[in-house]
C-alpha cells in the first residue's frame, strides 16, 4: 500500500512538473512597420490594428489559412434552409479577462455596440441584422436577406467585455475612449503596455480558456520599426524573432540563403491593381480595356519581381473564394491595345497621370516604370507622380469629386474576409463611390445586379458562378488593371513556429505561435 | 541693453507666431485627407466621417485656424489626428528623447569640431590638415541617412540598431524627466543605463560624423582668417609665444563667427535628427514629425514646427547673449 502511495505521489508530482514546464516562457519579439490605430476592434480593423487586437480579443468563428471557417468562441452552428437564420452554440468555459462571463448576452451586446458605433468594425455586416438571445449559450442571427459571406464576416467582430465597456461609458460612447487603449476580451494575450509608435507588449492570459500546454511565448513584444532595412538588420542581429513586411527581393534572398532564418510565403488574398478613374479618356471603356493589354505581366513577375508574385486569372486572388481558373490570364498584346485606342479615337495618343505611393508599397515603383515604358509604345504618355504622404495619396484617389486626383493609381487590395464580396469585387459596386471605396466611380448595371444577387445567394456553386460572371463583365469594361497577386512573406528565425497570416493580411491567431528552445 | 533684449525677445515671439500661421496654411494647402490616413486605407466612409467631425476637419479652414489659435493661447496644441492624444502630451513625451540624442552627440561633435578646426588651421598644409579636410569633405557630402545605414551595417552586430532601450529593461525605472540616461542613473538602474547608452551610440555617432565635419571645416576657415590678420603678425613680431598668439589673440577673435556657426549648426542638427530618428526608430520629435507629415496630421505638424521653432529661436537668442560675453565691445542698438 505504502509503495502504491509512493508511486502515485511520484506520478502526481511528475504531472505537476509537466504542467509547470508547459507554462508559457520566453518572449517573441516582432518588428512591424506601422502601429495599430486602436485596440478597439469595433472602431478599426485595419491589418495593423488586428495584429494587436488578436492578442486580447477573439471572434465567434475564425477563418483559417485554408479559407475554411472553424469554431472559436462558438462550438457549433446551424443555418436555416432559407439562409436567413444562423444559430450559434457558445462555449460554456469562456470568461473575459476581467472575470465576467462570456455568454449570449455578451454576444448580443457586442453586435449592438458594433452596429451602434457603425464604424470600421461593422463594415462587413449586412444591413437589417437582428441578434436574438435564445438562452445563455445560444444566440441567433436573423438576416433581412440571405447574405452568403455572413460566416466569414463573423471573423471580423471581436468580443469585448460588456462589463468593461459599460463601466467606462462616457456620454453614450460605448466605452470607446477607454477601450481605445484598454482592451478586455477573452483572448490568449493581454495588452500589458503600449507606447504608441514605439512598441506594445502582450503578456499571456493565465486564465485563457484553451489553457497553456505548448511552447507558447510568455510575452510578445511588437516593435514599430518604419525602415525595412532596419527591420531586416534587427532580424539578422537576433534582436527580433519575426519581421513583418520584408518585401525587397535582395533582403529576402539574404534571409533565404541563411539557414538560421526562414522567409515563408503566405497565402495572400491581396491583388495589385492599376486603378482607373472614369473620367476623360477613361470614360470610354475601350481605353480602359486597352490598358489591360499594355503590361508584360509574366515578365514583370518573373524578371522584375523575381518570381515573388504571379499573374491572376480574372480580378481576384486564387487564395479567396470565387477564383475562376477558366478566366483569361493577364497578358500583353500591344497591337490589340493600339487598335482599341484607335477605335476610341486616340490615334494621336493620350496622356495620363499615374500616382504611386512607393514608400508604402515599394513594388509599385518598378511596376509604374515598366507600365510607362510599355505604354509609350502605344502612344500613351504616362506621367508618374510618386506621392510621399499617405494622406495626400488617399485624399486624391478617394476624392468625392471625380475630376480631382489622378487618372490612374496603383494600389494593392486585400479582401478583408474570405470572400470577394466586400473587396475587391464589392469596390466596384456603383453605390460604393467615394467616400466609399469605388474611387474609380465605376458603374455597370449588369455588374451591380449580379453583385446584389451574389450577396443573397447561399449556394456556393451558384455564387461562385456569379462572381465569375462579374469578372467577365470587368474584363470587357475594366475599372482596373489586375496586375497580379504578390507574395507576402513572414520572415523569422527557425525557432518560431505556427505563425501565419490570413487572406486579409493580418495574423490569424497569436495562440498558435510557439518558440523552440524556450 | 535691456531694451535690446526686450526688442529681441518680442521679435522672437512674433517669429514663432508667424511660423504657426505659415505652417497652418501650408499644411492646409497640401491636398490630402488626414481623416482617411488616420483611419487606415480600408476604413469605411462612416469611420472617416466620424474622425473628420471629431477633429473639426469638416469646418472651414479659417474657422479651424481660429479654433486652433484660441486653443494655442490657452496652451493647448490640439489633438493629434493619428494618435488621438493631445499633441502637447505627445511632444512632452518625444522631446526628451530628441534632446537626449542631440545633447549626447553634442558632447562629442562640439569639442571634436572645435579641436579639429583649430588644429587644421594652425597646421595648415600639414598631413593632419589634409586628412582632416578629406574627412570634413566626406562628412559634409555624404547624406546623413546613408551614413546612418552604413553605421548600422558596420556596427549592427555589436550594438542595438533601433529604439531607445531594451524593452524589458524599460520597466525597471520610473520616467521622471524623460531623459533616460539621467533617469536610469539617478535611480541606480545600471543595466538600464548601459542599455540606453548602447542604444545611443549609433544615432549619436551618425550625428557626430555629420556635425564634426561641418563644424571643423567652418572653424578652420575662421581661425585661418584670423591667423592671417595683421594684428596677429604684430603680436608675433612682438615676440609673443605661438601659444599666447593663438589662445589670447586668435581664438578670442575667432570666437564670434564660431558661435554663429554653432547656432546655425543647430538648424542642420534638427534636420538630421528627422532622418536619423527614422532610420534608428528613435522615438523622438523628429520621427513624430515625419509620421505627422506623411499623415498630414495638422495639429501634430504645427505642434512639431512650433516646438522646433521655439528651440531654434531660443538658441539664436542664447547666441546673441554669448556674443556679449565673448566680446563686450559689441554694441547693441
Amino acid at each position: 500500500m505504502k509503495i502504491r502511495v509512493f508511486w502515485l505521489t511520484l506520478v502526481l508530482l511528475g504531472c505537476v512538473g509537466l504542467v509547470a514546464i508547459a507554462e508559457p516562457t520566453g518572449t517573441l519579439r516582432v518588428a512591424q512597420d506601422t502601429d495599430a490605430v486602436t485596440a478597439d476592434p469595433h472602431v478599426n480593423i485595419y491589418v495593423y490594428s488586428t495584429l494587436l487586437q488578436r492578442g486580447p480579443y477573439e471572434t465567434l468563428v475564425r477563418v483559417d489559412e485554408t479559407g475554411g471557417t472553424t469554431p472559436m468562441l462558438a462550438e457549433s452552428w446551424e443555418v436555416s434552409e432559407d439562409s436567413l437564420e444562423y444559430t450559434f452554440h457558445l462555449r460554456s468555459d469562456v470568461a473575459f479577462s476581467d472575470g465576467s462571463p462570456f455568454d449570449a448576452e455578451a454576444v448580443r451586446y457586442n453586435f449592438d455596440r458594433d452596429m451602434g458605433l457603425a464604424l470600421d468594425g461593422a463594415r462587413y455586416l449586412p444591413p437589417g441584422l437582428t441578434v436574438v438571445v435564445v438562452d445563455d449559450l445560444t444566440i441567433k442571427f436573423v438576416l433581412a436577406d440571405p447574405f452568403a459571406p455572413f460566416l466569414s464576416t463573423l471573423d471580423t467582430v471581436h468580443m469585448i467585455s460588456p462589463t468593461a465597456a459599460r463601466s467606462h461609458e462616457v456620454d453614450g460612447d460605448w466605452g470607446r475612449s477607454w477601450l481605445d487603449v484598454n482592451p478586455v476580451g477573452t483572448g490568449p494575450y493581454l495588452l500589458d503596455r503600449w507606447e504608441k509608435d514605439e512598441f506594445y507588449v502582450l503578456s499571456y492570459n493565465p486564465n485563457y480558456w484553451k489553457g497553456w500546454d505548448g511552447k507558447h511565448p510568455e510575452t510578445i513584444v511588437v516593435r514599430i520599426i518604419p525602415e525595412q532595412s532596419t527591420r531586416l538588420q534587427l532580424l539578422l542581429n537576433g534582436e527580433v524573432d519575426v519581421a513583418f513586411k520584408i518585401v525587397d527581393d535582395a533582403f529576402l534572398k539574404t534571409l533565404e540563403s541563411n539557414p538560421a532564418f526562414k522567409a515563408e510565403p503566405q497565402k495572400s488574398g491581396e491583388v495589385l491593381y492599376l486603378r482607373m478613374k472614369s473620367r476623360g479618356a477613361f470614360e470610354d471603356k475601350r481605353v480602359r480595356e486597352a490598358m489591360l493589354y499594355i503590361l508584360p505581366y509574366s515578365s514583370f513577375w518573373a524578371d522584375v519581381v523575381r518570381g515573388r508574385g504571379a499573374t491572376v486569372q480574372g480580378f481576384i486572388s486564387p487564395a479567396i473564394f470565387g477564383y475562376d481558373e477558366t478566366l483569361p490570364e493577364g497578358h500583353q498584346d500591344l497591337s490589340r491595345a493600339r487598335a482599341l485606342l484607335l477605335e476610341a479615337g486616340y490615334s494621336s495618343g493620350l496622356s495620363i497621370e499615374l500616382w504611386t505611393l512607393s514608400s508604402f508599397l515599394p513594388i509599385v515603383k518598378p511596376l509604374s516604370e515598366l507600365f510607362k515604358e510599355e505604354a509609350a509604345k502605344v502612344g500613351v504618355n504616362v506621367e508618374i507622380v510618386d506621392i510621399a504622404s499617405v494622406a495626400t495619396f488617399l485624399g486624391g484617389v478617394s476624392n468625392t469629386d471625380v475630376n480631382e486626383g489622378p487618372d490612374m493609381w496603383s494600389w494593392t487590395q486585400s479582401p478583408g474576409i474570405n470572400s470577394p464580396w466586400g473587396a475587391p469585387l464589392g469596390m466596384w459596386y456603383s453605390e460604393n463611390t467615394p467616400p466609399g471605396r469605388n474611387g474609380e466611380f465605376y458603374s455597370n448595371g449588369a455588374y451591380d445586379a449580379l453583385y446584389v444577387e451574389a450577396g443573397r445567394t447561399a449556394d456556393p456553386v451558384a455564387r461562385a458562378a456569379m462572381y465569375s460572371e462579374m469578372q467577365r463583365i470587368l474584363l470587357g469594361d475594366p475599372p482596373a488593371v489586375p496586375v497580379g497577386t504578390w507574395k507576402m512573406y513572414l520572415c523569422m528565425t527557425q525557432s518560431v513556429n505556427g505563425i501565419a497570416l490570413g487572406s486579409a493580411g493580418s495574423i490569424i491567431d497569436w495562440y498558435s505561435v510557439s518558440l523552440d528552445g524556450e | 541693453m535691456l531694451s535690446y533684449l526686450m526688442r529681441r525677445w518680442f521679435g522672437l515671439v512674433i517669429t514663432v507666431l508667424c511660423m504657426t500661421v505659415i505652417t497652418f496654411f501650408l499644411t492646409q494647402m497640401i491636398p490630402g485627407d488626414p481623416a482617411r490616413a488616420a483611419a487606415g486605407p480600408e476604413a469605411s466612409a462612416e469611420t472617416i466621417a466620424t474622425i473628420r467631425e471629431e477633429m473639426g476637419l469638416d469646418k472651414p479652414v479659417v474657422v479651424q485656424y481660429g479654433m486652433y489659435m484660441a486653443r494655442l493661447f490657452r496652451g493647448d496644441l490640439g489633438r493629434s489626428i493619428a494618435t488621438r492624444r493631445p499633441v502637447f502630451d505627445d511632444i512632452r513625451k518625444k522631446l526628451p528623447a530628441s534632446i537626449e540624442l542631440a545633447v549626447f552627440s553634442a558632447l562629442f561633435w562640439l569639442p571634436l569640431g572645435l579641436v579639429l578646426g583649430v588644429l587644421c588651421a594652425v597646421q595648415a598644409g600639414s598631413w593632419i590638415d589634409l586628412v582632416s579636410r578629406a574627412f570634413s569633405i566626406l562628412g559634409v557630402s555624404l547624406p546623413v541617412f546613408w551614413v546612418a545605414l552604413l553605421i548600422q551595417l558596420l556596427l549592427g552586430k555589436a550594438l542595438p540598431i533601433a529604439g531607445r532601450i531594451d524593452i524589458a529593461l524599460s520597466y525597471q525605472f520610473e520616467l521622471r524627466t524623460g531623459i533616460y540616461l539621467f533617469d536610469t542613473l539617478t535611480q541606480g538602474s545600471l543595466p538600464s543605463f548601459l542599455s540606453v547608452l548602447s542604444h545611443l551610440v549609433m544615432p549619436a555617432l551618425t550625428l557626430t560624423i555629420a556635425s564634426t565635419a561641418r563644424l571643423g571645416r567652418m572653424v578652420r576657415s575662421c581661425v585661418l582668417e584670423v591667423l592671417r590678420a595683421e594684428y596677429i603678425t604684430t603680436a608675433r613680431s612682438k615676440g609673443l609665444s605661438e601659444r599666447t598668439v593663438l589662445f589670447k589673440h586668435a581664438l578670442r577673435n575667432a570666437l564670434i563667427p564660431i558661435i554663429t556657426i554653432i547656432g546655425l549648426q543647430l538648424a542642420d542638427l534638427i534636420a538630421w535628427v528627422f532622418l536619423v530618428e527614422t532610420v534608428f526608430a528613435w522615438p523622438g520629435i523628429g520621427r513624430y514629425g515625419v509620421t505627422a507629415i506623411f499623415n498630414l496630421d495638422h495639429p501634430a505638424i504645427i505642434g512639431t514646427v512650433l516646438t522646433i521653432s521655439c528651440i531654434y529661436v531660443g538658441a539664436n537668442f542664447i547666441v546673441d547673449l554669448l556674443y556679449m560675453a565673448a566680446n563686450p565691445q559689441v554694441r547693441y542698438t
